[in-house]
């Protein structure tokens, strides 16, 4: 008996769980409850775009979708807001909402990751709606696989505000910057380059300060540069402890920490040519000269001027700390990294030394007596919409209504009083406070087709870049004329590369391996260790894609003739 | 008649368990779907697989080993493949036997709630993440500003550089990983001792055995078999790693020793869109494992062990 009524209990449970898990579904289909909180609006917004066409004289919306945008997460603290939540995110979506009928979600991919975390979304299928990355090599590895929407047939009809903005191609005469990225033999477009308004790379900075006490001129040499830092050491200047004294900081990411010293050494007389087939990965390793760059580091390293820790510091953050703390004596970084807001490097070292001042040098004279370091191109970061976006048009509408100058312009600066002030008729940034706190410099993480303010109007603009910090903009301008004094711009060379995909990962692993081993190499081993590295980084991939770029640029300077 | 009457034996004994049988559907499905299903996609690692395309749609690769050639061929792979078999040969030999070791410690402890507190005390480690524990080394052993160099230094010694060269970075990972895990790894054994018959230490007592005579021939050999199905267990994981605890400590400076085959499919594969020549190294780690497992296992019951099954 007792079996029996187990038995019966069973198959009642079982059937309890089938029909349960149909039920919900048909519960879900005829009444809709809104138990799925995102289900819904949509549901609401098309009972009332049904209305809509029963009244002609409202102009009627294209019915309501949805959207994803992705976003980078910064992590950045010191009372940032979430980047997907915030009051500028809210201001979009109530605005698209209103203008489009298009809900808004942000994802949110880390800054420091985010080859990774798209990797991942674009593997799986769930990636956003409009994706951008800074990595051209990685947008190009996704359209040979066959991941993007083909974007041509859409430029002129969905995106007349944004090919406007963009404007011509300064590096490629004739051309609109919106066809950037196409495909020169068969016209398709598959990413969409971000403006940039100013081209100034990276800067050397150096605590002037601590040259104040101890008597010395900015650097105008690298000697005189090396020179500092051993006063730094030796000296002590800033009295934070003789142990502690980090005279240069630098993280794992060497080639970019160290560019304007690593610049100086490389040949000044390359050609174009040379210099555009043997950078891979934006690397230049391989380019003549640079291996003296990194000789000089692994010098400065076993003087004990660089942090013996950098290899431990996988991204800006402990560098940051020892800027910010008073105890890094110089560095290399973004031409206006200091004086940002965030991570607001200066204003955290002022409030914990008074007096402190981080100021902008261009000591490092190559062979010709210039000082040469790299320019940005005026293409920025790459966006582009993944094959898997089930809402295309919806994803081209916000592309185009974000490109309107109102709404770039308004995220951009922000309001009145909170985020900045109208001086001579100039919107003069300041830092927020409150919830209205800009995450990103400008908000450039949300205006993704622009780098850099823009007020539409080219004096306007550089009027607004020296006033846009919150540091005196004497800082600014020396910072800006340093970066741009005897920069190399940007080599531009219209062709379609493709070897680089499945490389780019290994090669930029193994190229951050190869500068870490070689600048803390004993210096009877560096050659060896280089070498080495050289040869491994060189079979890893290197070579084959430096062979496609040769062959391409070849072909391109055929073309022309 | 034979198959007549057997088959009817077998109808009257589903009549007799036939809801037995039904309580298993459930746990065989969940197993088939998130268990079995899923391994279908080992077929990437013959495959030229295109994420966007998926595995089935993805045209099969020439020829079908090309995967594992061009693994075999790759350097780093065997790099890779060194460090796992060395970093966990080394887990092994180190972390095998101290668990054992202190729990035996820890049984002969008189004090009940000395013991209790201690044993607590060490298992809660295990329950640190490994990004918090590679944090944790950093800001005690960073050359310049980790707590133990500075400590070091005031005594005149160092800095020791115990995270960025090769000798120093191997034996903190083993180090971590014993602090980690040796607390916990004790837990199966304490609940074996428990097993054991008091009977016997009463006997043994009484016969004027010492301590060290009773570990020796009353505990250890209780939990034998349980040293024994632990041990064929660390053996199938001899090739497979973990991949949180190289992950979080490795740097630049140590790769050529803390580049394990997880870390390195991770890189390679899923960073890089090399996902079928991961695949193929995925199928081969798995593979090796198994072959390890089996002959722990067949070894063990050569032994006169009862194995694991």
């Amino acid at each position: 008996m007792k079996k029996k009524l187990l038995s019966i209990l069973l198959i009642c449970m079982v059937l309890v769980s089938v029909l349960g898990g149909c039920g919900k579904k048909t519960d879900d289909d005829a009444k809709d409850t809104g138990k799925d909180a995102t289900k819904a609006p949509t549901k609401a917004a098309e009972k009332k775009d049904d209305d809509a066409t029963h009244e002609p004289e409202e102009v009627p919306l294209p019915e309501y979708s949805e959207i994803t945008v992705e976003v980078f997460d910064r992590g950045t603290d010191g009372g940032k807001t979430d980047p997907t939540n915030n009051y500028y995110t809210d201001w979009i979506k109530a605005k698209v909402l209103e203008e489009l009928n298009i809900g808004v979600t942000f994802v949110a991919v880390s800054r420091w990751e985010e080859t990774d975390q798209l990797n991942n979304l674009m593997a799986a299928g769930t990636a956003p709606d409009i994706c951008m990355t800074y990595s051209g090599d990685l947008a190009n590895n996704y359209r040979d696989l066959g991941g993007l929407v083909e974007l041509s047939q859409y430029i002129e009809s969905h995106l007349p505000n944004l090919k406007e903005f963009l404007g011509p191609d300064l590096a490629l005469p004739g051309r609109d910057m919106i066809y950037r990225n196409m495909d020169t033999t068969t016209g398709e477009v598959y990413s969409i380059p971000a403006r940039r308004m100013q081209v100034a790379q990276v800067s050397t900075f150096i605590r002037k300060d601590w040259l104040d006490k101890l008597g010395l001129g900015l650097p105008t040499t690298t000697q005189e540069f090396y020179d500092a830092l051993v006063a730094f050491k030796e000296q002590d200047p800033g009295g934070v402890g003789a142990n502690n004294v980090v005279p240069f900081t630098m993280t794992s990411d060497v080639r970019w920490r160290a560019s304007t010293i690593l610049e100086s050494f490389v040949d000044p007389d390359l050609s174009t040519e040379e210099r555009w087939v043997n950078t891979v990965i934006d690397r230049q390793y391989l380019l003549p000269g640079y291996k003296e760059g990194v000789r000089f580091l692994n010098k400065m390293y076993n003087d004990g001027l660089i942090d013996n820790q950098f290899a431990l510091y996988k991204d800006d953050t402990d560098s940051d700390n020892l800027i910010k703390s008073g105890v890094a004596g110089s560095f290399i970084h973004n031409w206006d990294q200091p004086y940002r807001d965030t991570p607001g490097l200066l204003h955290d070292l002022q409030e914990n030394i008074p007096g402190a001042e981080i100021v902008s040098i261009d000591p490092f004279v190559n062979s010709a007596g210039q000082t040469a370091k790299g320019l940005y191109d005026s293409a920025g970061l790459n966006f582009f919409i993944p094959a898997t976006s089930q809402n295309v048009d919806g994803a081209l509408r916000y592309l185009d209504w974000l490109s309107k100058f109102e709404n770039r312009y308004y995220l951009q600066v922000g309001d009145e009083g909170v985020t900045h002030d109208i001086i001579d008729g100039i919107p003069q940034l300041k830092p927020a406070e409150n919830e209205k706190i800009q995450n990103s410099p400008q908000n450039i993480d949300y205006t993704i087709m622009i780098n850099g303010l823009d007020l539409g109007d080219v004096t306007k603009n550089a009027k607004a870049l020296a006033a846009s910090y919150s540091v005196p903009a004497e800082y600014v301008v020396k910072a800006y004329e340093d970066a741009m004094r005897d920069g190399r711009p940007a080599i531009i060379v219209p062709v379609t590369l493709s070897a680089a995909g499945p490389y780019t990962q290994t090669l930029t692993d193994k190229g951050n391996e190869l500068m870490s081993t070689a600048v803390t190499a004993a210096p009877e081993d560096f050659d060896r260790v280089w070498d080495e590295g050289i040869a491994e980084w060189r079979a890893s991939g290197a070579d084959e894609i430096i062979a496609e770029r040769a062959a391409k640029y070849a072909e391109y300077i055929a073309s022309m003739n | 008649m034979k198959p007549k009457r057997s088959g009817r034996k077998t109808l009257l004994y589903l009549k007799r368990t036939w809801t037995l049988y039904l309580m298993l559907i459930l746990p065989v499905a969940f197993a088939v779907i998130f268990r079995y299903l899923p391994m279908t996609n080992i077929s990437m690692a013959v495959k030229d697989y295109n994420m966007f395309k998926g595995v089935w749609a993805s045209p099969w690769s020439d020829p079908l080993y090309k995967w594992f050639d061009k693994a075999f061929k790759t350097k780093d792979f065997w790099l890779a493949l060194r460090n796992t078999l060395m970093l966990n040969g080394l887990d092994l030999i180190f972390g095998f036997p101290l668990p054992i070791m202190l729990a035996l410690l820890l049984n002969e402890l008189a004090f009940r709630r000395y013991k209790r507190v201690t044993q607590t005390i060490v298992y809660l480690p295990h329950f640190l993440s490994w990004i918090i524990i590679s944090g944790m080394a950093r800001q005690l052993l960073a050359p310049r500003t980790g707590v133990v160099n500075v400590l070091l230094g005031k005594a005149g010694v160092g800095p020791i550089n115990f995270l960025m060269e090769h000798g120093l970075y191997v034996a903190t990972y083993i180090a971590l990983g014993l602090w980690k895990e040796m607390g916990w790894n004790t837990i199966i054994y304490l609940a074996a001792i428990t097993g054991i018959n008091p009977e016997l230490y009463e006997a043994a007592e009484v016969d004027g055995a010492s301590r060290l005579r009773k570990i020796w021939h009353i505990t250890l050999p209780g939990i034998r078999s349980t040293i024994i199905v632990l041990l064929i267990m660390n053996m199938g994981r001899i090739l497979g790693s973990e991949f949180d605890r190289p992950y979080a400590m490795q740097n630049d400076l140590v790769m050529k020793v803390a580049d394990v085959l997880s870390t390195y499919v991770y890189r390679v594969g899923i960073r890089g869109f090399q996902f079928s020549l991961t695949s193929a190294i995925g199928l081969f780690q798995s593979v090796v494992c198994v072959i390890f497992l089996f002959s722990a296992n067949a070894l063990a019951k050569r032994f006169g062990e009862r194995g694991i099954w």
